[in-house]
């Protein structure tokens, strides 16, 4: 009698138990299905806007890291383009200084920076003419 | 629209970086160039100033080489990014 009472126990536990839950679930899924039919047939105008301020905002922001990306990397190759440039003016007159000073050590005389048209220290011309 | 941007954001990178790469080889070029004509005017200008002074010549020489090994490794760090 034991035994027959344990294994409908365990027969209960078994079958009835996961039925009852499914039938839970399924009514309360029932519920807030109709409750989201409902809701969508009501708001689907307000849902579709808000959609798409969203993707247009999410799009708006990806154009607008890329431009500004795009800015910030434009600019620093300029910097490093001008920083280049200004070395070379830099090296450039340090070069002629140094040519001048040791040819007037050997008595020579420099030439003026302007003559034949030469380059006057320190400027960079093309530079100059493009800015 | 957004798919729109999402696949083509590779392509819109690529146009970023090209914009920036035209940057750096127009920069390099300028400083090619500009680095040409100090150079040629620094020669001249030794040319003139050791006529007929072999010592002085050997002196603007040197001066000459350290100008042209200072003037390529500025390029060299130009090239790679760095001045």
């Amino acid at each position: 009698m034991d035994d027959l009472i344990e294994l409908l126990a365990k027969l209960f536990a078994a079958i009835a138990v996961p039925i009852i839950g499914l039938i839970i679930i399924v009514h309360y899924l029932g519920i807030a299905l109709r409750w989201l039919r409902y809701f969508l047939a009501d708001n689907w105008p307000y849902l579709l806007a808000g959609g798409g301020a969203i993707a247009v905002a999410i799009a708006v922001a990806l154009l607008l890291n890329l431009w500004v990306r795009q800015l910030l990397s434009v600019w620093a190759v300029r910097r490093l383009n001008r920083q280049a440039m200004r070395t070379l003016d830099e090296q450039y007159r340090a070069a002629v200084l140094q040519v001048d000073r040791v040819a007037m050590e050997h008595g020579r005389a420099p030439r003026p920076p302007d003559l034949d048209g030469d380059i006057v220290a320190g400027q960079s011309q093309i530079e100059g003419g493009q800015q | 629209m957004l798919d729109l941007i999402l696949g083509n954001r590779g392509v819109l990178e690529a146009a970023c970086n090209n914009r920036a790469a035209l940057e750096r080889a127009r920069g390099l070029h300028q400083y090619a160039a500009q680095s040409v004509m100090y150079a040629t005017d620094i020669h001249r200008r030794c040319q003139v100033l050791a006529r007929g002074d072999d010592e002085l010549r050997a002196k603007l020489q040197f001066i000459q080489e350290n100008y042209v090994l200072d003037v390529v490794s500025t390029g060299h760090n130009l090239a790679n990014g760095y001045v």
